[in-house]
């Protein structure tokens, strides 16, 4: 074991014990002050594990890789008495972007929630804490029980931060929220648990021997055994809910509208990723064979649909939030056909995507959120004119629409196109033109609400008339726009380190699809 | 049997029968010393010991005697004084307006708790009736005692008229159950296909006696559990009483009814294919229906304790779903979810308890709103003890109900029968539909602001309870590798039990052979 | 010992028995006097009683009699309750109707009225309240004349 491996358990203890110790402090700067500093410092453990995490995989590649080969383990065997699960965290292809975006966007809702009135900020920012520690564990998993209890332990602090502290709607928005992602996370937890015990008959919870199991598993059917294919679609269940898709959305608009702006950020650029992370990392995996036919069948006509339903939805919108939360169903599901080309191309560019967006719409949330700050409101009616009053502001807020449309040489770009590249390299004919049409009808889409928000909101006659509001970027402000959008810049020119961290376990994920089609094929 | 072998079964059977004659005693001088702290004190003390015996006599488990002292016996004699201790702390605290000075309410539980425990180790129909009818009594005096309106007269009627009836029920069957093994022993249960030849059936078919005798047991055992055709008393006991009696209600008298399913389809396992016996699909289609009617009409409810007794009445069917799966584990898990529920339950009842006052009663799920602005602790305690209802992680709830999933997917697979399968996902689709409730309890609980004057508590030993309770949901959630192992010898010693009937049954058998040849 | 077989009576018995079941639980379904449902479930008892004796006869052990005993004992006491219980709800309300008691119910259901309501009797002076334990009842100081 590697010096800074036994650092991995204290990424997601450092948040969440920050936050668990603000929840008794009074002072609110103290709370937010110890939330932010252990979230910068767990981001820091991140990246030191993420480099070391390099090195091993290319020493492992010079040897010939295997799926987990210098893969960074952390094992805490005594938490459960040894005896269900042992707490195995660790560091691969598919989750370090996800941690290091975690971690970044979680620090930077802290600085955003700093300019909000809030009553007993001291609960918000430790709940705050404890949903960031929560999620890097969840991200950090590599073992499906604590994958999953971190993943239903996310919605406490998030009801909490959403229905005390949200909009006028807060508490139905919140319990819808809460519901919706609980009744998917039961056929979640009915799915994991079917797969480990007929795998292993026990309850050995660990990711990785499942997944070294699954290509001769997936394919088993016997009498009273559940059916691979229910099992893929119940494992699904919970993470369709939590990106979501479209027909299982209908809490996440309320929910994005009511929570205050920073949880809305962290929601929609880190949790919604949770779910995709989800799908790839236990339904992919675990069920490689299910996920290349129904998965397709089933998963892709979902993903289409929400693209065009979430690029409709958004155009209709009538104010900022609601626009950005449909458009993130939208991007999503491009993320999901990325995933679901099942090769190289399309998985990294997936891997690529979901961060751009994470980067992109954290940018849009918190811009709003400093525009909300200003002027009060974020209905398109209300607004206008905003450029000549929040010249830098606007700046940015033109970075980050141009980012999400999907210019050339910004973030999102990549990503789209290869997700796009990849699920055509890998789709039937008929299927593929069909997909690509959707899917270029929903980027087209996406580029003309964001370019009629910016109209709304940026330019036109100035509604507003107090004065008062016009004030620059403060410190905090620049603190977060800045860190976004050189990344939205960065990723958009040099997204090579991105795509080629997840290399490793998208070639095993490639050769797990191809081997269980063709035992399929010789065994018909 | 000889005076020896009487005082042997005596001794093992002392934590109980110290609680009963306690109780007797505490009737007899309630009289005399009116001082209820004494009182209080007095039960905490027969409990008390009672439990260090238990500990001490846990280590050589004893199958001689007249009784059975399996794992599972242990278990319910652990069980009863535990939450006979939560239940004290409930009933101590008397409230300004009801002057009640006696020991009647703590002899009562003490009776209870010894019924919890004979029940489970009852060797023989006549105790396991005894025990079950020990359960039942005392709850007529507490709901009696429990509260002095019309209400409360109500309840207690209500309880004792369909209590009467399912032990008429019960015995009904067990007249049967006796009639075709010729012994009221359990063990011999398991012989009833051998020892049957009043009426002509086939070898191997199941005789249509034994069919009705497992109904009428079945439906006075179901009546303890608040299984589903027989959980309509529930909502109207519990409404008309008091939160700390309406916990007890709750937790004792199931725990009773499933110590004593558990008597009887255990000591018959041996003889009974997996899910061929009508046993089986019985409990199945009990426990489905159970769950489901609970659950839906759980959502219809404004009152806390009918709310309560609904989702009561759906964690009596998670429970039976695990017993119905059939093998060990499933008896694992539903020792398990039993002791979670029941402190679950009991911590919610005993913050209600706490909040009890007559001047502003907390009676509708609305008097709970804004609670954590003003009593955050007794907010945390109701906040831990729903979350583990409904089942999230880090809590027992989670922990029972992964154990109850995962033995029903294992024994459909082991056993190739995908009708678990199914029941696993009524589990799962239960638990979604409880969450809606018991969430909306929590809303108001966190999000909402107080609505109206606030209970002035009279005595903090319910929150103390409810504290406790909380702690113990969140240890065996996060740490439940700590009491695994106590749930080892259950599972193992229903094993050695079957393997114990399986001898019986073989000498019934020789038994009934001999008696065959005699008259010839 | 009789052998099984030589108890040819047995399904007579039985059929009392059963007889003696239903007829309690038909009663206890039917009758609306509390006192007369109380008596209805003892009925259910004592048939489950004659089945456990006639059973004991045919397999020729004591068992079941022994059964009976503890069963009788335990009726006697959950009727020494039932008396006490009903005693107190009849002092209440006036009345042995159960049809009285019906304030617990679901919020949605109606209270069930009868079409031809029984008269009620008159209100009855109030009895002295006893206390659960320890202190005698308060009764009004008699003032004796010679």
């Amino acid at each position: 074991m590697d010096w800074n491996l036994a650092f991995l358990p204290f990424i997601p203890a450092l948040p969440f014990v920050a936050g668990l110790a603000a929840l008794f402090t009074r002072n609110r700067s103290l709370a937010s002050g110890v939330v932010l500093i252990s979230t910068l410092l767990s981001v820091g453990l991140a990246i030191a594990v993420t480099m070391d995490r390099n090195r091993l995989v290319f020493d492992a590649e010079l040897n010939g890789s295997a799926l987990t080969a210098g893969q960074p383990h952390f094992e805490v065997g005594a938490l459960f008495g040894g005896k269900i699960s042992s707490v195995r965290l660790g560091v691969d292809g598919l989750n370090a972007g996800l941690v290091l975006l975690t971690g970044l966007v979680g620090a930077l809702s802290v600085v955003a929630s700093s300019g909000l009135k809030l009553d007993h900020a001291n609960r918000y920012f430790g709940l705050l804490g404890i949903l960031i520690g929560l999620t890097l564990l969840a991200f950090l998993a590599q073992d499906l029980l604590v994958f999953y209890v971190a993943f239903e332990l996310t919605l406490i602090p998030l009801f909490l931060l959403v229905g005390s502290w949200g909009g006028p709607n807060r508490q139905a928005a919140s319990l819808k929220m809460v519901i919706y992602t609980l009744a998917g996370g039961f056929l979640t937890l009915l799915g994991i648990l079917a797969i480990v015990v007929q795998s292993n008959g026990g309850l050995d919870f660990g990711w990785e021997s499942l997944a070294r199991k699954a290509a001769v598993e997936s394919t088993l059917v016997a009498p009273g055994r559940m059916a691979p294919g229910l099992i893929f679609l119940l494992v699904c269940a919970g993470f369709v809910v939590k990106i979501p898709l479209v027909p299982f959305h209908s809490w996440q608009p309320a929910a994005y509208a009511e929570a205050p702006t920073p949880v809305t950020a962290f929601l929609s650029a880190v949790l919604a990723k949770l779910g995709l992370y989800g799908i790839l990392r236990v339904a992919f995996f675990l069920l490689p064979g299910e996920a290349a036919t129904l998965g397709v069948t089933v998963l892709v006509p979902l993903a289409v649909l929400s693209i065009l339903y979430g690029a409709f939805c958004a155009y209709g919108a009538r104010d900022l939030k609601s626009l950005l939360a449909y458009g993130s169903i939208s991007h999503l599901g491009v993320a999901l056909l990325g995933l679901l080309s099942f090769n190289r191309v399309g998985v990294e560019g997936a891997m690529l995507h979901m961060l751009a967006h994470g980067v992109i719409t954290a940018g849009m949330l918190f811009t709003a959120g400093m525009l909300f700050e200003r002027e009060g409101t974020l209905q398109f009616s209300g607004l206008g004119g905003m450029a000549a009053r929040h010249k830098l502001l606007s700046a940015f807020m033109v970075l980050f629409a141009l980012a999400s449309v999907g210019v050339p040489g910004l973030a999102q770009f990549g990503g789209e196109f290869l997700c796009l590249m990849g699920f055509l390299g890998s789709a039937e004919y008929g299927q593929g033109i069909a997909v690509a049409f959707g899917v270029l009808a929903g980027i087209f889409l996406g580029g003309w609400y964001t370019i009629t928000m910016l109209q709304k909101v940026l330019f036109g006659p100035l509604k507003v008339h107090e004065e008062n509001s016009a004030r620059g970027l403060g410190v905090a402000d620049w603190a977060i726009l800045v860190p976004l959008g050189v990344l939205t810049i960065v990723l958009g020119l040099w997204p090579k380190p991105v795509l080629s961290a997840s290399r490793v376990e998208s070639g095993y994920l490639e050769r797990q699809v191809q081997r269980t089609e063709t035992s399929r094929l010789a065994s018909r | 049997m000889d005076s020896a072998r009487i005082l042997d079964s005596c001794y093992l059977a002392l934590p109980e029968l110290g609680m009963l004659a306690a109780g007797c005693l505490f009737f007899l001088l309630g009289t005399m010393i009116e001082n209820r702290r004494f009182w209080a004190v007095a039960t905490v003390i027969v409990l008390g010991l009672a439990l260090v015996f238990q500990i001490a006599e846990a280590n050589d488990p004893e199958t001689s005697g007249n009784w059975l002292l399996h794992g599972a016996a242990t278990f319910f004699r652990f069980l009863g004084p535990v939450l006979g201790l939560i239940g004290t702390a409930l009933l101590a605290p008397t409230g300004s307006g009801q002057a009640r000075r006696g020991p009647e309410d703590f002899a009562c539980l003490l009776v209870a708790c010894a019924g919890v425990g004979l029940t489970g180790m009852a060797p023989d129909l006549v105790v396991l009736f005894l025990g079950l009818e020990l359960v039942s009594i005392p709850v007529y005096l507490l709901l009696f005692l429990g509260k002095h309106d019309r209400q409360g007269q109500e309840a207690a009627i209500k309880y004792f008229l369909l209590s009467v009836l399912s032990s008429a029920l019960f015995l009904f069957g067990a007249s049967y159950v006796y009639g075709m093994t010729g012994s009221t022993r359990l063990e011999g249960l398991g012989g009833i296909h051998e020892n049957l030849r009043w009426s002509e059936t086939a070898p191997g078919e199941i005789p249509a006696a034994r069919t009705l005798a497992l109904l009428f047991l079945l439906a006075g055992v179901g009546f303890k559990i608040t299984a589903a055709p027989f959980h309509f008393y529930a909502p109207d006991v519990y409404q008309g009483t008091s939160p700390a009696v309406a916990g007890l209600i709750s937790t004792l008298p199931k725990a009773a009814g499933l110590a004593a399913l558990l008597r009887l389809i255990g000591a018959g396992e041996s003889a009974l294919a997996p899910f061929g016996g009508v046993e089986w699909s019985l409990l199945w289609i009990l426990a489905v229906a159970t769950m489901t009617l609970g659950n839906l009409l759980a959502l219809w409810q404004n009152n806390l304790h009918r709310l309560l007794a609904y989702s009561g009445i759906a964690q009596g069917g998670y429970m039976l779903a695990a017993v119905s799966t059939g093998g060990q584990a499933g008896i694992g898990a539903m020792a398990f979810y039993l002791a979670a529920y029941s402190l679950m339950t009991l911590g919610v009842f005993a913050v209600l308890a706490y909040l009890n006052d007559p001047d502003c009663p907390v009676k509708r799920v609305d008097d709970l709103a804004g609670l954590f602005r003003t009593r955050p602790i007794a907010a945390l305690c109701l906040g831990v003890c729903f979350v583990g209802l409904i089942g999230l992680p880090l809590t027992s709830g989670f922990y029972g109900k992964l154990l109850i999933l995962k033995t029903s997917i294992a024994s459909s697979s082991s056993q190739g029968n995908s009708l678990f399968l199914v029941l696993a996902f009524f589990i799962v689709f239960n638990a979604a539909i409880s969450a809606w409730y018991y969430l909306g309890v929590l809303t108001r609980v966190f999000l909402r602001l107080p609505l109206g004057p606030q209970a002035k508590p009279i005595s903090p030993l319910p929150l103390c309870a409810a504290v406790a309770c909380s702690i113990a949901t969140l240890a065996g959630g996060i740490v439940p590798g700590l009491i695994e192992p106590y749930l080892r010898p259950v599972e193992k010693a229903t094993a050695q039990s079957v393997a114990v009937d399986a001898t019986v049954v073989v000498t019934a058998n020789g038994f009934a052979g001999a008696i065959e040849q005699a008259p010839e | 010992m009789i052998p099984p077989s030589d108890y040819p009576g047995l399904s007579q018995h039985l059929l009392v028995g059963a007889v003696l079941f239903c007829l309690g639980l038909v009663g206890f379904l039917a009758r609306r006097n509390m006192i007369l449902a109380f008596l209805n479930a003892e009925l259910m008892v004592q048939g489950v009683a004659l089945n456990f004796v006639a059973f004991s006869r045919y397999r020729g052990n004591l068992e079941g009699q022994s059964f009976v005993l503890f069963l009788l004992t335990v009726a006697a006491c959950e009727a020494a309750i039932a008396m006490a219980l009903i005693l107190v709800l009849y002092k209440n309300r006036g009345t042995l109707d159960v049809s009285v008691w019906q304030e617990l119910r679901e919020d949605s259901l109606d209270a069930v009225e009868d079409t031809d309501p029984l008269p009620l009797p008159a209100a009855q002076a109030p009895m002295p309240p006893l206390p659960t334990a320890g202190l005698g009842p308060q009764q009004p100081e008699e003032l004796s004349r010679v």
